[in-house]
């Protein structure tokens, strides 16, 4: 029993790829990576869900590989959600401790808590994670842990993240078919963060920006607390279909086109690229200016949208550790170079970091929301508190259904 | 691009903005009397001066307005009474007062007509009221309310036919949807509530031309600007606004602008083809401001010609309003309304004409040539995302090709 506990495995039903990784939790804390299986996504649209059968025979091939290189059998998954509806703000709770004492007990926390979860949120809307910043005790600042302290007011700054409940049960639901259990889902970014940034990084501000196939994901933390996160809906697949548009090709073309001679650079001198003949498509010749042009006006965009976003909060300044970029995208040429001119920050093409097992697997960014799955694993493990988990509250409603399922499929 | 005025210290010289309104109908005439009320006890009030003309057919509805002048129409043909949602009754009411529209019109540089489309008399009788102030030579924008959803079909036909008329007649026509009302004042709010949010916008509406014209300008857009911008496009005109407070006000403004629901989250920009910007501020505001409030409205606009003027009231301290009126060329969804918009464009001075002009008679054939039309925005390829839902950003749809929305070109 303790060993089955040990294995955790993340899954991404992404916008190109649907990718399980199985990870083993050694001593130390320390996650080894035992299997992997990832198939081509074929369901999905900018991060969600929009052929639901399609989706569902693409996890369960990905999981069917996952398990074969692993020789492990999976139950149940910590899968990653996105999309271009979640939404976010802080949000801050106090509760005046009455007890005679004065004395801060589990009590007041939990009721902080509650009180600073007690937001309005659109009414389809659910609520997906309230992360726990900071507390305050009469005030005071920074506080990390209150219990035991004395006082009359206790307050907690909470980041929450909430979407459309319908659209996150699109995933959950699609996995349940497999038929397979959600342990929990978490936002994107955040189980990127967890892969890429170390507790040092955390500390001393950080942002990620995860961007995938469909969505850019960004999180930023700062003294070792989530401050910011957010969700576009461009990707990868708009670089493609810009460079399909822009330059009159196909999008397997543009996409093949992309990944071998794109970059994020501008040319000065214009070279030809010649597109080798296939069958039913003439030769063609396109200009890798155009080609990097197109490349480059999409990528600064989504990054300038990121920056401003940032600037915005009040933000920029708190950043010591500076942006990490991780996802399928971060593989572009002359990404490190085009966010450096953008942010003005120190820049890293983040990849997972202690963890050990295959290295194409680790050193790859386009797993890290995978891989921090399992370190979100870890985590939602061992503080197991009484609270509803991000599952609990999402899948409200269909959970009836899906025991009445299970209990006819057993 | 955007024509930036230096200010030429502007002394109002009345004839040329002298402005005036015209409620014309039933709700019509309660937006006039609202505007007059909120004057009345306010002599601070930014319209104050401002000239308000009532016109009803029906006696009665006219008797409960305070503070504007009131003239009954088509008293021979209805008798003090409404039309009872006949427009014919409406236009013909209109037309036998049509000498005294004119004359209630004449030598006011901007009229604007306040109507309800849908009924009798604001159906008719706007369009009439529009040909005579335009015959008098006054730019004339028509800010018209749409009827409800729920109103039926019949009013709504009536309400679509009556637009194309006023647009025939109109230089810009704005239409403010009833349905979108609902939007704005929240699925809570009292019919009251809701039919006074509808009056506010098309205050507020009046307002800001009227500022935009009148007051002391950071950056003044004259007359001309204006008819520039607006004249004799016969298009489907929007409007919208945001007011905001504060240290970010300029930029909270825009959002709020691109958010309220009249602009359908601001892609109603992307396919403009006249902008026209007004930014309203305190004494305080600095340029820098009206540069944060115009520059993204103006990036977004980058299709059509943007204009902009900057205004400064006394009672704005540390406030900041931008509105926004876009006038979308209207899409061929139907021949065009008997009456010829090109009829009604300012007559070209004939003195004018020169001697040598018998010279060169090829050149002077050329005129009647064909305009040829942009395409709408829609026909942007979104290829791979043609059925999922748009990604707005800002107004923006990133779906969009980047190169395609910042017109860059690439050649071949």
């Amino acid at each position: 029993m303790m060993a089955k506990d040990r294995i955790v495995v993340g899954l991404e039903v992404g916008t190109s790829k649907v990718c399980a990784v199985v990870g083993e939790v050694v001593d130390g804390g320390n996650i080894s990576i035992i299997g992997v299986g990832q198939v081509a996504s074929e369901g999905v649209r900018k991060g969600e869900i929009v052929n639901m059968e399609a989706a569902t025979q693409n996890i369960h091939d990905a999981l069917i590989q996952a398990e074969e290189s692993a020789d492990v059998e999976i139950r149940n998954v910590y899968a990653s959600v996105t999309g271009g509806h979640l939404r976010c703000f802080n949000n801050r709770g106090s509760v005046a401790v009455t007890n005679e004492d004065r004395e801060i007990t589990e009590d007041e926390v939990r009721n902080v808590m509650l009180n600073a979860k007690a937001v309005n949120i659109p009414m389809d809307h659910v609520v997906l994670h309230a992360i726990r910043q900071r507390f305050y005790v009469d005030g005071a600042d920074g506080i990390q842990t209150p219990l035991g302290m004395m006082g009359a007011k206790l307050e907690a700054d909470v980041h929450v993240i909430h979407g459309v409940k319908t659209r996150l049960q699109n995933t959950i639901r699609c996995i349940k078919q497999v038929p397979l259990d959600v342990a929990n889902i978490a936002v994107s970014s955040l189980a990127s963060a967890l892969a890429v940034l170390t507790p040092e990084h955390r500390q001393l501000g950080a942002v990620v920006i995860d961007m995938g196939g469909g969505t850019t994901d960004y999180i930023v933390y700062r003294d070792g607390t989530i401050q910011h996160t957010g969700v576009i809906a461009v990707g990868g697949d708009h670089i493609t279909n810009d460079i399909a548009t822009g330059l009159k090709i196909p999008m397997n073309r543009a996409d093949a086109l992309k990944i071998e001679h794109g970059s994020l650079e501008l040319l000065d001198v214009d070279e030809t690229i010649n597109l080798k003949r296939e069958v039913g498509l003439a030769d063609r010749e396109v200009s890798k200016q155009q080609l990097c042009r197109v490349m480059n006006l999409r990528v600064e965009e989504t990054l300038n949208f990121i920056k401003q976003d940032i600037d915005k909060n009040k933000l920029t300044d708190y950043l010591g550790a500076g942006v990490f970029i991780t996802g399928g995208c971060a593989r572009l040429r002359g990404m490190e170079r085009l966010a450096t001119n953008i942010f003005g920050l120190p820049v890293n093409i983040g990849h997972s970091h202690t963890v050990s097992g295959p290295t194409a697997t680790i050193e790859s960014p386009e797993y890290s929301t995978t891989i921090g799955l399992i370190r979100y694993a870890q985590g939602s493990q061992r503080d197991h508190h009484n609270a509803p988990t991000s599952i609990e509250r999402v899948s409200q409603t269909v959970r009836g259904y899906f025991l009445k399922i299970r209990a006819l499929l057993m | 691009m955007t024509p930036i005025r230096k200010t030429t210290e502007s002394n109002e010289t009345p004839a040329r903005t002298r402005l005036k309104v015209f409620g014309v109908g039933g709700a019509g005439c309660n937006a006039v009397g609202q505007i007059a009320s909120a004057i009345a006890g306010d002599a601070q009030h930014p319209l104050a001066g401002i000239e308000l003309v009532a016109v009803n057919t029906d006696l009665q509805a006219l008797s409960g307005i305070t503070g504007a002048e009131k003239m009954q129409i088509g008293s021979a043909i209805t008798h003090g009474l409404g039309t009872g949602g006949d427009v014919e009754l409406g236009l013909r009411a209109a037309q036998q007062d049509a000498e005294r529209l004119e004359a209630a019109a004449q030598n006011t540089g901007i009229v604007f007509i306040v109507a309800g489309l849908g009924g009798g008399t604001g159906t008719g009788a706007a369009p009439v009221v529009a040909k005579a102030a335009k015959e008098q030579g006054a730019l004339v924008l028509a800010f018209v309310m749409q009827p409800f959803a729920f109103e039926g079909v019949g009013r709504r036909q009536k309400a679509l036919a009556g637009l194309d008329q006023l647009k025939a007649q109109a230089d810009a026509v704005i239409c403010i949807p009833n349905d979108k009302l609902f939007k704005v004042a929240g699925e809570r709010a009292t019919a009251i509530d809701a039919f006074q949010r509808g009056n506010e916008l098309v205050a507020t509406g009046v307002q800001a031309f009227w500022q935009l014209l009148a007051r002391k300008g950071l950056i003044n857009v004259d007359f001309a600007d204006l008819r520039n911008a607006l004249g004799s496009k016969h298009s489907d005109g929007l409007f919208s606004f945001g007011t905001a407070t504060g240290k970010d006000k300029s930029r909270e403004a825009v959002k709020a602008l691109l958010e309220n629901p009249l602009f359908e989250g601001g892609d109603v920009l992307g396919k403009a083809e006249a902008v026209l910007i007004s930014v309203l501020g305190g004494p305080d505001m600095t340029l820098a401001d009206v540069q944060h409030a115009v520059e993204p409205i103006s990036r977004i606009a980058s299709r059509g010609q943007v204009t902009m003027g900057a205004a400064i009231d006394e009672a704005y301290v540390d406030r900041l309003t931008i509105t926004v009126i876009a006038t979308v060329n209207a899409l061929p969804r139907r021949a065009a309304p008997a009456a010829t918009p090109v009829a009604t464009r300012q007559p070209v001075p004939e003195v004018a004409a020169p001697v040598t002009s018998s010279v060169k008679p090829a050149a002077v054939k050329k005129e009647p040539q064909a305009k040829q039309e942009n395409l709408p925005l829609e026909g942007v390829p979104r290829g791979r995302f043609e059925k999922s839902e748009p990604t707005l950003y800002n107004g923006e749809d990133l779906d969009v090709p980047t190169y395609l929305r910042r017109g860059v070109s690439l050649k071949r």
